[in-house]
């Protein structure tokens, strides 16, 4: 088995079929990790917290991802933006008229109307507008003063969804068509909780109020008014965004969030912090092991007992306790993961050592006059490495695991950087689960399952290639 | 420490009342009740001269304490008691001994006691004391080339100025023990060599060190009886090439005949009988010597019907309980046939004398 | 298959099924055994005699296989006979071993004698207490004090355990014993004790017994008939005395010259090494190690030729 060579070791690894399938994983997750600058910008990596950031890119909110519509056989609206024109006039009110043509099976999760005033206009700070919206249906219908508002606001922007004025105005609008609807809506108190805008696209009739009629396809216009108090009062621009009914490869979360930008850049983390505790643990724990059993005596003995300690120490809760304390970043997450799990392989470790030193050929080196520091660097520590990346391999699952955990639990009182176990902790807050948004949740569950699989089945097949029992 | 005196320049190691014992470990009952230690008493005093250049011979069967006595020699255990007189020629080794120890280890003119010297101090001496073991399959570390390998004691004592002078040392070694060609076995893994080539290659890398005295434990005990007499010419060319004293310890007295010049018989950790190879094989004294003689197969296939009379009773016993007296005495036949020596043979410990000359026996028949 | 032929095995295969290779461990080798004979079965490591041993009780480990060959037991062929049969009839029946390295084929959690009783109890249906007589009753033959069937293995000394499997051994009378290594762990005074033993006991109890060695000394001690193995392949048979007086093939005389003896001082050796047995030379196997080789030899390999009174050697020096 010696005279192994990396060559070989390959050679044997890719006997295994679960280490080609751990591989290959890894390669995805690395992939991911490798590639999410070029997949989304820098900024949204680091800008998960940011709410503002993610306000500026307008996506949709808390929506499924864009291919579910190829299973369901229905076409889903996509984000659309409108820009309105603006009158060239003197008069008081500016109106102007946005067309959609919604031509979809399941309509926008959102419409969402945006103000620009000029900024060089000559007007007070408390200059105020009003802003009124009509929209005319295909069918003939009207809902009038969806929006009816007065504002101050330069840089306005109303989503229908979340106003409540449009929400009564649309469910009105419906009422006269579901009588019995509305009549439900009302008893179980459900009007903040509908869909508003899908009942905006839908077509009238019974049940129109509970959801249950089809959208309605055509062409809307939104009649648009902005009403100005001051002539100086200017429009920079206006515009209509239909927001779309599913985004991206793993949808958004409810606060707008690409959250495939966020599974990989949680690679990133993952990767990282797994790799470098599994590392330096294993590395400071094979050491201790190896120094402990070369030494024997009741060195060995203090030294086991010391490990024993450490091992006995309920990592989760103490990391809990001490996140309430410090913040934790990603880095203190990393000592304190790495200062826990070092006790973990010392005891195989050590009886490998132990056996190892029983060896002639150590005995010989001291016969030739090796020091204590050679013999166990040069002598056992070679005869140990193979299996440490066996270890180590093992290792990364469970660092990757435990910060899950720790971040899931923690919640908004932990890292501060975006990990899989964080998008989980926002789902968690914003009962996705009740609500039906999958897509927020199976993908990091998803992630940090294959991850840990990738590295348990490169260790498994890194075992048999070089395992200990084979030693000598 | 009148030994000394007695030594002619000649000796290169002497054993004065060389004891190793291994205490038994005790349970923390046997603690409790304060039940006395016992002891393996695998040396027990023993006492022998080491001559410049010669090849001494061990023998004994499996629990004598043969192989204890060569690891204690070479201080890999330390004695429990007695003295190791070891003779120091090299100015460089002195002289490493003085600056290590702050000039605390004793010298008795050109000899330095191992027995005084505790193991952090041995090291410059390590050079001059080697040992290669019985089991040629681990006693060479797998994971590194034999280059490497050999190179290993040339790096921990300084030895040759660079890389270059190194290899050049290592590749010599390895013709000298008939390794060749000599590149290419420096480029293998022990797993690629047979057994016979890999203890070739452990007396090598005990030569590189030029040392005064090696012992070699059983080292071809596990090699084909076709190969192993490559192995013993090399060991023999380190005592006639280049001067090396060697101690061979072996429980087969046939090749202890045909390589030695002396042969020491050790029985429970006693030596019973001391002599040249000649007087020990064709006049054997002790009686226990006489058994091992007696018990040698001989490849005549006309002897086949004859029952061979081995004149010892019983098994050999254990070495925590030692019988009182001459120890061999419980399996002695001559014992049984000579009343009149019982009674000393029961309680005296017969003491080494020479009954002809060079040629010395324990035993009260004398 | 005459009355007076207790073994007959015919160009015997035994082989190795390795991922790293097919291991020709023994390859086409022939001999017969007399009733009362004793044959001693010779050569160094890696020849295959320990694996032939094996293969008469068709034991040989996987990935070990009989390839090829017959084995002639009492009219039966050992190679073919399925495994429920062997156990039943022949195992410990008609043959039995002698292992190598006693200490490790007694089980150390069972008395010596509920191990002496086991096949007693199970081949000959004897209950417990008179299987028991009877080990007791045989311990003697073997040089024990019947006391020790009390006794656990640990308590005994490895001269004494090497009694206790020749006692098991032959506890059934089986007709053939083969020995394998049965002093090669012991100390030259026990070995002596050993060989006086079975000097005595292949008399007494009238077997046929294959004694396996590398030491050609022993050899010499105890048997009438000597073959020699090669990588895999008999190289010489014949009476003990004729081998030892006049070996014929090259390997024996090697083999003999590098015995060490008190009679004279000298040490030989036989130069190389044996060859890899997944990849053996055509022609001779020994070809490469052998002072008189010539061309013949690389190209075919020798058959056994006569070359005395009951010797025969695959040697083309002979033809």
């Amino acid at each position: 088995m010696y005279g192994m060579g990396i060559k070989d070791v390959v050679r044997e690894f890719l006997r295994f079929r679960g280490g080609i399938v751990g591989i290959f994983l890894l390669l995805i997750i690395v992939g991911m990790a490798l590639g999410a600058p070029l997949i989304s910008d820098e900024e949204a990596g680091n800008r998960w917290y940011d709410l503002e950031y993610w306000v500026e890119k307008d996506l949709p909110k808390g929506v499924p991802p864009a291919w579910v519509g190829v299973f369901e056989g229905r076409s889903y609206s996509v984000t659309e933006r409108f820009p309105g024109q603006i009158p060239e006039t003197n008069r008081f009110i500016l109106r102007t008229n946005i067309t959609y043509n919604m031509k979809y099976d399941v309509p926008p999760s959102d419409v969402v109307i945006r103000v620009r005033i000029a900024e060089e206009a000559n007007i007070s700070a408390t200059t105020t507008y009003f802003v009124r919206l009509n929209v005319y249906r295909p069918d003939g219908t009207v809902i009038e003063r969806v929006l009816d508002l007065e504002t101050v606001n330069r840089d306005l922007k109303i989503s229908l969804k979340s106003e409540d004025r449009s929400r009564n105005a649309i469910i009105s609008f419906m009422k006269d068509f579901d009588e019995e609807g509305y009549e439900r809506i009302i008893n179980q108190g459900l009007t903040e909780v509908i869909d508003v805008i899908y009942i905006l696209f839908s077509q009238t009739g019974e049940g129109a109020l509970l959801e249950r009629t089809e959208p309605l396809k055509g062409i809307y216009t939104f009649e648009l008014e902005i009403i100005r108090t001051d002539i100086n009062l200017e429009l920079d621009s206006l515009e209509l965004l239909a927001m779309g009914a599913a985004h991206g490869v793993f949808g958004t979360d409810t606060n707008g969030r690409d959250i495939f930008v966020g599974i990989v850049w949680g690679a990133r983390v993952a990767l990282i912090l797994g790799l470098i505790v599994a590392i330096v643990s294993v590395l400071i724990g094979v050491l201790y092991g190896t120094v402990s059993a070369y030494l024997g005596g009741w060195v060995d003995e203090i030294l086991q007992r010391i490990q024993e300690f450490a091992i006995s120490i309920p990592l989760l809760p103490l990391l809990l306790i001490l996140a309430f304390y410090f913040k934790p970043t990603i880095w203190n997450l990393i000592l304190l993961l790495i200062v826990f799990s070092w006790p973990g392989p010392v005891k195989t470790i050590r009886s490998m050592a132990l056996q190892i030193r029983e060896q002639l050929y150590i005995t010989a080196a001291k016969a030739v006059g090796a020091s204590t520091g050679r013999i166990v660097l040069r002598y056992i520590f070679p005869q140990i490495l193979p299996y440490t990346f066996a270890l180590v391999a093992f290792a990364v699952p469970g660092a990757i695991l435990t910060e899950a955990g720790v971040s899931f639990l923690l919640g908004a009182q932990g890292v501060l950087e975006i990990t899989w176990g964080r998008i989980l902790s926002d789902a968690q807050d914003a009962s996705a689960v009740l609500t039906g948004m999958w897509w927020w949740v199976l993908p990091p569950g998803f992630m940090i399952a294959i991850s840990g699989l990738a590295f348990v089945l490169i260790g498994t097949a890194l075992d048999r290639v070089l395992n200990p029992r084979l030693l000598r | 420490m009148d030994y000394v005196e007695e030594l002619d320049g000649d000796t290169i190691l002497a054993a004065r009342d060389l004891v190793k014992y291994f205490p038994i470990r005790r349970s923390v009952l046997d603690v409790i009740a304060r039940r006395r230690q016992k002891f393996v008493r695998a040396v027990d005093h023993i006492s022998f001269d080491i001559k410049r250049g010669t090849i001494f011979s061990l023998v004994g069967e499996s629990g004598c304490g043969k192989t204890t006595t060569g690891m204690t020699l070479v201080r890999l255990y330390d004695p429990t008691s007695g003295h190791i007189l070891f003779k120091v020629d090299d100015e460089d080794v002195r002289r490493r001994l003085k600056e290590l120890s702050n000039g605390k280890i004793r010298f008795y003119g050109d000899y330095v006691n191992l027995s005084e010297i505790p193991s952090k101090w041995m090291k410059p001496l390590r050079t001059k004391l080697q040992i290669i073991f019985q089991d040629p399959y681990s006693s060479l570390n797998p994971a590194y080339r034999i280059r490497d390998i050999l190179m290993e004691p040339l790096i921990i004592h300084d030895i040759g100025e660079s890389p270059e002078e190194r290899y050049d040392k290592i590749l010599k070694a390895l013709e000298a023990v008939k390794l060749v060609p000599a590149e290419d076995i420096a480029n293998r893994f022990p797993h690629m060599l047979s057994g016979g080539q890999r203890q070739r290659v452990n007396i090598a890398k005990a030569l590189l060190l030029n040392p005064s005295f090696v012992v070699a434990d059983e080292p071809i005990a596990m090699i084909d009886v076709s190969l192993r007499a490559e192995v013993l010419l090399s060991l023999m060319d380190l005592k006639e090439k280049y001067g090396v004293s060697v101690l061979f310890i072996t429980h087969d007295l046939t090749i202890a005949y045909n390589i030695s010049d002396y042969i020491g018989v050790m029985y429970l950790g006693k030596l019973v009988e001391l002599g040249t190879a000649e007087q020990i094989i064709k006049n054997p004294l002790h009686p226990y010597t006489q058994a091992l003689v007696a018990a040698i197969p001989i490849p005549d296939p006309k002897r086949r019907h004859i029952i061979k009379d081995i004149r010892i009773k019983g098994e050999i016993t254990s070495a925590v309980n030692i019988p009182p007296g001459c120890r061999f005495h419980p399996r002695c036949v001559a014992y049984d046939e000579n009343p009149q020596v019982q009674e000393r043979c029961r309680t005296e410990v017969p003491e080494l004398i020479e009954v002809e000359k060079g040629h010395y026996v324990a035993c009260h028949l004398y | 298959m005459g009355n007076d032929v207790a073994l007959d095995v015919q160009e015997l295969k035994v082989y190795y099924y390795t991922y790293t290779g097919v291991v020709k461990a023994v390859e086409g080798v022939s001999f017969k055994l007399g009733k009362g004979e004793t044959l001693g079965l010779a050569g160094e490591s890696g020849c295959g005699k320990s694996t032939l041993g094996f293969s008469l009780m068709n034991l040989v480990p996987p990935p070990g296989k009989i390839a090829g060959g017959h084995i002639y037991i009492d009219g039966m062929d050992i190679a073919t006979m399925p495994e429920s049969e062997l156990r039943k009839n022949v195992r410990w029946k008609k043959i039995s071993m002698v292992f190598q390295g006693a200490m490790n084929a007694l089980t150390p959690v069972y008395k010596i004698g509920e191990q002496l009783a086991e096949p007693l109890m199970i081949h000959k249906g004897l209950s417990k207490e008179e299987a028991m007589e009877e080990a007791k009753n045989i311990l003697p033959k073997v040089g024990l004090d019947p006391a020790i069937v009390n006794r656990y293995p640990h308590e005994l000394s490895g001269g004494m355990k090497q009694r206790v499997m020749i006692a098991m051994a032959l506890i059934l009378r089986p007709d053939i014993v083969i020995a394998d290594e049965p002093t090669t762990a012991l100390d030259v005074i026990v070995q002596a004790q050993i060989l006086n033993l079975l000097k005595s006991l292949k008399n007494e109890f009238n077997i046929s017994l294959i004694l396996i060695s590398h030491d050609l000394s022993i050899m010499a001690e105890v048997v009438e008939k000597l073959a020699i193995m090669y990588a895999g392949k008999m190289v010489e048979i014949g009476s003990s005395d004729e081998m030892f007086a006049d070996p014929k093939h090259p390997y024996t005389q090697g083999l003999l010259k590098s015995i060490p003896k008190l009679t004279e001082k000298g040490l030989h050796y036989i130069p190389g090494q044996p060859p890899d047995l997944r990849n053996p030379p055509s022609g001779c196997r020994f070809a490469d190690r052998c002072p008189f080789v010539f061309d013949k030899c690389r190209r075919e390999e020798p058959p056994m030729l006569k070359v005395g009174d009951t010797q025969y050697a695959a040697c083309w020096l002979y033809e």
